[in-house]
């Protein structure tokens, strides 16, 4: 500043000592002579034309220049002056122009102030045309006094000029010191912003880098290792990191293992060594309690001190940034930036950055995780999917087939809620009831098919059901659309619908027709009974019509025979001695077959009373003595006194009879062996023989009817051939009892009868007496 | 003399029993229907009755019952005969009031014991 402002004061002091000295060293002695011998002739001059002396004109021209002189020293320092102004504001000018180059500010070139230039030249020609003038004209009136006053008021204007220069120097100079203020804060300014800009770029680049990696996952989520790699690289170019590592933490949390290391120097991707937390502990605590460790000298840090020298020193760690991986509130990995180089201050967005690559890795482990599992499930959801539409096909198939039973049915099917309401009914209803679906659905039951001696009834079902949840063969009548009734042969269930409402299926069979069926079957029985009947009665009646004739041929030839109607001769007595036998065996083969047709027509009746088995031998054995002292044969029928049993009488002793006759018939020597004795519940009779015997062959036809062994006492023999027929059929059908035969041919045979001690009751026979037969003879 | 009533519908079945019975010196006489035998019995009662079941009209056994249902009836011995019986005929018969009950064919020989034998039970 010196330069300038010495500059400055030195021409101004120039300019005052040129102002005061030079006009007044001069015009000492001048100004007396003037005043003294020139001031007359200045007056003519002025006032009265009056020619001039030559020394006048060295006066005025003197004057003149003396004046030039004055004036010309003052324009000298005024123009310094005011270039000294113009180059000090110039010079700020292009230094605070120089400094905004850095803004993109816009930078006007200086303008000179043309204005104020000419104004102050303008004012400089006024006063010294003044000056001049005022020299010159007012020299006579004003005389030295005046002169110098107009002098002063001159130099008091330049005066004022001066400093007004001077100030405006002045001011320019704490402008200056302003503008370098201004100027270093904007510098400041500048580099707060230059660094405000990398932060930015920093930051974009990073974003960029987020940006690029959240498409990448997207794009690559069925590879998250390719796209750990790629965090990796994106993280490590968008922090400058040399090396970017991704670990994973075991099940057990007790190990880190290191799922990639990116070295960026080498752009290598390798793998690290596990490290486990027995080492590591503090800095395994550290990184479950911080989303992101933060370690800006790794010399510094408690968080590393574990780690070796060796480690950090052999690959110039200097600085760590570990962003912890969150899945479900429990920590899985580490992402790890490691600066290689010395300490780093790790910026704020850089922290958060890291954060969000952490939050990255574990979108991207659950994005995986989410997918594998979705995977999983949509594979699963299509298994059901078509598990489902396969139980759909099958659900509709049957539906469909139901439906077709239900339609096709030939029974009446309802379906019916709980209140009897009628939800849906089947074609066969239609057809029984004459009542359309569409009419009876939604109607009651009861007001549709029930009277009001069936409503009851009805109810009366519906509460049964409810108790036992199913009906059978309930007979039920059922009113139809033209006021007839149908007996329907109901059976009902009760089945829960979807939603669980109790719902009531109902299945009615059409009795009528079955009814009719069966009336006519009885019918037919009837039919065929009475045809049966007809038949046995005739046969029955035939056998009595028969009877009675041979009953008065039997007396007349009885009577004749004892010679009751006079003597006769041997001749005639032998004769009618053939026919009386002859009508004898004619009268038991038609009571044999009267016997056999009543059994096999079941018109016997048994008539159970008490037998005493003694009482009924003896009775045997009275009527069959006869016939075994004619043939020599010892008779042994006997049995203990309590012999007792509950059966037909009649039809016992006509069994023993024949069995016995039939054994002294068959028996030429010997004897006839008859025991008897109760085994449990039967009696069991045994006859004995010494007879012939029967081969083991012709044991089968012994009980046919009209099947007599050949034997060679065939015509000797005197049988119907219906006995052992007849016997076995009365066993059977009426006592119930049976009858077998062991035999050895010349030897003898054994014939076993078992009677059960009391008739069963299976054997329930109509009997056809005689007294009834009579009647119904007349009937017919 | 003692008198039977034969009631019978079977003219040589009727000789028959006739013959023995006069034979045997007792007074005979007869009736062919059921009717006719109750309504002699209730006119003109005989010593004792030889009835046979089957009857064109009514059947003996309401020929018994009717007989025994009148004062004459109620105590003349009546011999009932059947050609052929079922179980419980016999039983019938005798509750209705049967004296006695033979089975036919008769044996001219046996008739006549058993017919005085049931008259002698009467008697008593």
């Amino acid at each position: 500043m010196g330069k300038d402002k010495f500059l400055q004061r030195l021409l101004l002091l120039l300019g005052l000592l040129c102002l005061f000295i030079t006009p007044i060293s001069q015009a000492q002695a001048p100004f007396y002579e003037f005043q003294n011998q020139y001031y007359p002739y200045l007056k003519s001059l002025a006032y009265q034309a009056q020619p001039m002396s030559a020394a006048h004109w060295e006066f005025v021209r003197y004057k003149f220049n003396l004046t030039l002189a004055v004036f010309l020293f003052l324009a000298i320092i005024l123009g310094g002056m005011f270039t000294i102004d113009l180059q000090l504001k110039k010079r700020i000018m292009r230094r605070f122009s120089k400094s905004n180059n850095g803004l993109d500010s816009v930078v006007r070139p200086f303008q000179y102030p043309a204005k104020k230039v000419v104004l102050l030249v303008l004012l400089f020609l006024v006063g010294l045309v003044a000056f001049f003038f005022i020299i010159i004209f007012t020299y006579e009136s004003y005389e030295n006094q005046l002169l110098v006053k107009w002098i002063g008021a001159v130099f008091f204007m330049f005066t004022l000029l001066g400093g007004y220069f001077f100030g405006n120097l002045k001011r320019s100079k704490q402008l200056e010191v302003l503008i370098n203020q201004l100027q270093l804060q904007i510098i400041d300014k500048k580099a707060a912003q230059d660094t405000l800009m990398q932060a930015e770029q920093r930051l974009q680049r990073q974003n960029i880098s987020l940006a690029q990696l959240a498409t990448k996952q997207l794009d690559a989520w069925h590879n998250p290792e390719s796209l750990f790699r790629e965090i990796a690289e994106v993280s490590a170019n968008a922090l400058d990191v040399e090396r970017v590592s991704i670990w994973q933490f075991s099940d057990d949390q007790l190990q880190l293992e290191c799922l990639g290391l990116y070295l960026n120097s080498k752009k290598m991707h390798t793998v690290a060594k596990p490290l486990d937390s027995e080492d590591l502990p503090i800095y395994f605590s550290h990184l479950a309690d911080n989303r992101v460790l933060v370690v800006n000298d790794i010399l510094q840090n408690a968080a590393t001190s574990e780690f070796t020298a060796e480690y950090l020193q052999g690959n110039g760690i200097g600085a760590m940034l570990d962003g912890t991986i969150w899945l479900n509130n429990e920590i899985i990995g580490v992402i790890c930036h490691e600066h290689v180089g010395g300490a780093r201050n790790w910026t704020l967005d850089e922290q958060s950055f890291v954060g969000s690559i952490a939050d990255l890795a574990r979108l991207t482990i659950e994005t995986h995780k989410r997918q594998q599992a979705e995977k999983i499930l949509s594979f699963q959801q299509k298994n059901l999917e078509s598990i489902v539409q396969t139980r759909i096909a099958s659900i509709e198939s049957n539906a469909k087939l139901f439906r077709f039973l239900v339609e096709r049915a030939p029974v009446a099917i309802l379906y019916m809620d709980i209140a009897n309401e009628i939800i849906e009914m089947n074609p066969e209803a239609e057809r029984i009831t004459g009542y359309s679906r569409e009419f009876a659905i939604g109607k009651s039951y009861d007001e549709l098919f029930s009277s009001e001696e069936t409503k009851l009834y009805n109810q009366a079902l519906i509460q049964k059901l409810v108790t036992s949840n199913s009906l059978q063969g309930e007979e039920l009548l059922v009113r139809c659309a033209d006021g007839s009734t149908v007996e329907l042969s109901v059976s009902r269930s009760m089945e829960l619908d979807a939603d669980g409402n109790p719902m009531i299926i109902s299945i009615g069979q059409d009795m009528s027709e079955q009814k009719a069926l069966e009336a006519s079957l009885i019918k037919a029985r009837e039919a065929a009974e009475s045809a049966d009947r007809i038949k046995s009665m005739f046969v029955a009646s035939m056998s009595h019509e028969l009877r009675t004739p041979l009953n008065s041929i039997i007396g007349f030839l009885s009577v004749v025979l004892q010679g009751m109607s006079g003597e006769l001769n041997v001749k005639q007595k032998d004769q009618l001695g053939r026919a009386y036998h002859s009508a004898k065996h004619l009268l038991s083969l038609i009571s044999d077959v009267i016997d056999i047709s009543k059994i096999e027509a079941g018109f016997l009746q048994v008539h159970e009373e008490k037998v005493y088995l003694k009482q009924l031998f003896i009775e045997v054995k009275h009527v069959l003595t006869h016939l075994a002292e004619e043939k020599k044969l010892i008779l042994n029928i006997e049995c203990i006194d309590k012999l007792q049993l509950e059966t037909d009488r009649k039809r016992l002793y006509q069994v023993v009879l024949n069995v016995v006759s039939n054994a002294l018939k068959y028996t030429e020597h010997g004897s006839v062996q008859v025991t008897a004795e109760i085994k449990k519940d039967w009696l069991s009779i045994q006859v004995v023989d010494t007879g012939i015997g029967i081969a083991a062959a012709d044991l089968d036809n012994l009980f046919k009817p009209f099947e007599r062994i050949d034997s060679k006492l065939r015509v000797k023999t005197l049988g119907t051939g219906l006995g052992l027929y007849l016997t076995r059929k009365i066993l059977s059908q009426l006592l119930g009892g049976t009858i077998e035969v062991k035999s050895v041919i010349d030897e003898g045979s054994i014939f076993t009868i078992k009677v059960p001690l009391k008739i069963p009751k299976t054997i329930k026979q109509t009997n056809i007496s005689i007294l009834e037969e009579h009647q119904q003879k007349h009937l017919i | 003399m003692t008198t039977a009533l034969i009631i019978e519908d079977n003219e040589n079945n009727l000789e028959l029993i006739r013959f023995i019975l006069e034979a045997a010196n007792f007074k005979t006489r007869f009736a062919m229907t059921g009717l006719e035998g109750v309504q002699q019995v209730l006119t003109i009662p005989p010593d004792f009755v030889i009835l046979d079941i089957q009857l064109p009209d009514i059947n003996g056994l309401e020929v018994l019952k009717r007989i025994r249902a009148s004062k004459v009836g109620k105590d003349i011995p009546i011999i009932a005969m059947t050609s052929y019986a079922m179980s419980g005929d016999k039983e019938k018969l005798m509750a209705a009031g049967c004296t006695a009950y033979i089975e036919k064919p008769i044996d001219p020989t046996l008739v006549i014991g058993q017919i005085q034998e049931a008259i002698a039970k009467t008697i008593k």
